[in-house]
């Protein structure tokens, strides 16, 4: 795992103690990752918009004020720029609805926040592990796929 | 059938007065040969003016030498041999058929031998070549000296009569086959007795003609006829009429009825008196029958036609030819009006084109039946929805007779199905809603419990060193708390997804739900779990008996205390359900609780002995019911549970 960059994860989530749970969990964990936050989706997407390094993986709540997580998602996959990025949704929503809207817009991953915390930590830990391990473009990948198609 | 009857009468009375008249002038020609043989006794010799009473005579007279020329012939013989007057004299043998030759000599050898012949019947030929019969009575005249040197003859022309007689014949052989063989009943009666009967009418009353003779009208005639016969009967006697008709139960030998239809005509002797009767009796029992039965269906036709609900009119030549009353009430309009009435007078401005197009179709024969839904307009201008069903009647070459027409009024039944869908809408957007709600106030729950959770984690985690075992002891219950509250937020949501869903039903595997709901379960290694017979594909909502049986097995493993837990499922199938049983050897319940279990938020236990929302069995109770079927539960205290699930087949079960 030393041998991996971590990637850059940007957490969107309007709950302050779920903030900290995520923080504590990789903490804990001893996972080296940077982590952006936003809590919500407004203020992600203008995050997203302003920065020049782009996060690599984003993990999304559903349930927010302002913009919420389906609409942030709708925004990121019709972005040309943002639409590569691997969205992981962290809910409490159980609703099927939801559940078929995410993946029909294009999700990563789709994990249920359990109540008790040990569980939570077990789950979140599995996902980051998981992620890391994964390969995943650094940087501005859509601007280079537009630039390479130029 | 009476006219040649009457026929042969009439001929055969002709014939006998024929007869009586030849008979009398043969006496009178005796006589008057008698007198001519004293005459030329006394003259010596026979004038050529011979006696003239013979030219008035009706009959022919001729008078020839022996040689055959005609010396004298009256008017009728003239006549008879189509003679000119001024061709005298001419020889008779010019007169005899070929046929007759030999026959004739040898009657002249006889006139000549023994002086006369009487009732020489031959074929002649006239002079203008025309063959006639003939009958000759002759004899021969004599000299003073008392010899032959003339001879004289009547000869009467009985063509007709010899017609007459053939024909009669002829016709007698056909009329008694008619009389015998004929289907109808033919009775001769006078003085209201029979004298003679055919075969069918034996037939028809079982009376031998023996035995008719002897019947009385009283005998064959339905009581309540007789007054009505014997009037008739005294009408045709009194011969005010010739001929009646009339329809009558005539009694059998046996004692049974038939119907009759008879026809009875007097047949008059030549005095003009009644000689007999002639009836023809027709049996007419199954026709009777027939048309009774035709009468009854038509009756009832109408019956059903006038007190349908259903609206029915003939259509004929664009005019409503014949409408029950239900069609009257439905367009407002009487019979008579609507029978100078179109379809267009009828309908809805709106829905005349399509009417009339339609209409046009059944006409030309395009179509045969049609069924739409249109506006009528009442005579009050009131509108009525209706269907309208035009079913064309066509004859044997296919032209269109009429058309019927059958309306029924929808006007209400349209408006409750447009109030009926609204309603569903309506409804439907409100689950939806309330799904919607669920959902949201559910995640508003369960998010601050999370928090909770994770902070008394925390606490637990950070201060480990610091906090003696009762406050963790209090922190652990505050989790456990928690936990059961957010099981109990599951339990509504789930609860309310059931009502709230749309009740999706499909094929489901049985066996596969059971078998993946024993593997969600956590199972302590001490219970074992068995299917005890295959379990069948059922018709009914997969997600719904998925969460059954999961309420179900696990109520079964949670409320175990045994040291060697056993829960089993087992199928049954009865002609109307499917029933699966689920069965435990845990704690069991009080029976006084069996009602009380299904209910929503009973639990019957406290928090530190099982941990219970009490929603569980409320839900299985909800799915049974949309399943429509029913939930049982069989039950000792400390030895166990069967909770039995009936499900209801669909009516025609594809499975």
């Amino acid at each position: 795992m030393d041998s991996h960059a971590e990637h850059t994860i940007l957490l969107i989530e309007d709950d302050k103690i779920e903030r900290m749970k995520f923080h504590r969990t990789l903490n804990k964990g001893g996972f080296k990752n940077k982590v952006l936050e936003a809590t919500h989706g407004e203020e992600g997407l203008a995050l997203l918009e302003s920065s020049k390094v782009l996060p690599d993986l984003i993990f999304l709540d559903l349930n927010m004020p302002r913009v919420s997580g389906l609409e942030f998602l709708k925004a990121v996959k019709e972005n040309d720029r943002l639409k590569h990025i691997p969205c992981v949704i962290i809910t409490t929503s159980s609703n099927n609805k939801d559940l078929l809207e995410c993946y029909r817009l294009g999700i990563a991953g789709y994990i249920l926040k359990p109540l008790r915390y040990d569980e939570y930590v077990d789950h979140l830990t599995k996902a980051i592990e998981y992620w890391n391990i994964n390969e995943i473009q650094k940087g501005n990948l859509g601007l280079q796929l537009a630039s390479e198609s130029i | 059938m009476i006219a040649p009857t009457q026929k042969i009468t009439e001929l055969k009375d002709l014939l006998a007065a024929e007869k009586k008249r030849s008979n009398a002038l043969e006496k009178e020609l005796e006589q008057y040969k008698a007198q001519t043989r004293y005459k030329a006794s006394k003259a010596g010799a026979l004038t050529e003016k011979a006696p003239g009473r013979f030219s008035g005579l009706v009959d022919a007279y001729l008078r020839m030498d022996l040689n055959g020329n005609v010396l004298e012939m009256n008017e009728s013989a003239y006549r008879l041999f189509e003679a000119d007057k001024g061709k005298l004299p001419f020889n008779v043998t010019a007169l005899i058929h070929p046929d007759h030759h030999q026959y004739a000599m040898e009657s002249y050898g006889n006139l000549i031998e023994k002086g006369k012949f009487a009732d020489f019947a031959s074929r002649i030929i006239t002079l203008k070549k025309k063959t006639k019969y003939v009958q000759i009575n002759a004899n021969l005249i004599y000299d003073h000296l008392n010899k032959p040197f003339a001879a004289e003859g009547i000869i009467r022309d009985i063509t007709v009569g010899k017609h007459s007689w053939d024909l009669l014949s002829a016709q007698n052989k056909e009329f008694s086959y008619i009389f015998e063989h004929s289907p109808l009943g033919i009775v001769l009666s006078a003085e209201s007795h029979i004298k003679k009967s055919n075969k069918a009418f034996e037939n028809m009353l079982g009376y031998t003609l023996e035995e008719q003779k002897e019947l009385e009208p009283e005998d064959l005639f339905f009581p309540s006829m007789l007054p009505k016969v014997k009037e008739m009967q005294a009408d045709m006697e009194a011969q005010q009429k010739s001929q009646i008709q009339l329809e009558s139960f005539l009694r059998r030998k046996d004692g049974t009825f038939m119907k009759a239809r008879i026809n009875s005509t007097n047949i008059l002797a030549k005095n003009g008196k009644i000689k007999h009767q002639i009836a023809i009796v027709e049996d007419i029992t199954t026709l009777a029958m027939q048309t009774n039965i035709i009468e009854e269906q038509k009756k009832q036709l109408d019956i059903i036609v006038d007190n349908s609900p259903m609206g029915i009119a003939l259509y004929e030549r664009g005019r409503f030819s014949k409408t029950n009353r239900a069609f009257q009430k439905l367009t407002g309009y009487s019979e008579e009006e609507l029978s100078n009435m179109t379809f267009e007078h009828i309908t809805h401005k709106e829905d005349q084109d399509s009417t009339m197009s339609h209409y046009r179709k059944i006409h030309e024969g395009k179509l045969d039946k049609l069924t739409m839904q249109k506006r009528y307009l009442k005579k009050n201008g009131e509108l009525v929805m209706a269907r309208t069903s035009v079913s064309a009647v066509k004859d044997s070459e296919a032209n269109v007779l009429y058309q019927v027409v059958m309306v029924e009024d929808v006007t209400e039944q349209v408006r409750v199905e447009a109030q009926k869908e609204a309603l569903l809408d309506t409804l439907e957007e409100s689950n939806t809603q309330l799904r919607e709600y669920a959902h949201i106030v559910s995640h508003d729950l369960k998010s601050p419990l999370r928090s909770i959770f994770t902070l008394v984690s925390w606490m637990k985690e950070d201060c480990k060193d610091k906090i003696d075992e009762s406050t963790e002891n209090n922190l652990t219950l505050i989790q456990s708390t928690v936990e059961n509250m957010e099981a109990l937020i599951n339990g509504i949501l789930a609860y309310s997804e059931i009502n709230t869903a749309k009740f999706a039903s499909s094929s489901v595997c049985v066996e596969e739900i059971v078998r993946n709901a024993i593997d969600m379960l956590l199972i302590p290694p001490h219970i074992e779990v068995e299917i005890k017979s295959p379990l069948p594909l059922i018709v009914g909502s997969p997600v719904q008996l998925g969460q059954l049986f999961q309420n179900l097995l696990s109520n079964a493993v949670k409320y175990s205390d045994k040291l060697d837990g056993k829960v089993s499922v087992d199928y049954v199938e009865d002609p109307n359900y499917w029933i699966f049983k689920v069965e435990d050897n845990g704690i069991g319940i009080s029976d006084k609780y069996f009602l009380k279990i299904f209910g929503l938020f009973q639990s019957l236990h406290s928090e530190d002995e099982y941990r219970s929302t009490g929603i569980g069995l409320a839900i299985v109770n909800r799915i049974v019911e949309l399943h429509k079927g029913k939930i049982e539960v069989a039950s000792k205290e400390g030895e166990g549970s069967t909770f039995t699930v009936y499900l209801k087949k669909p009516k025609d079960t594809f499975v």
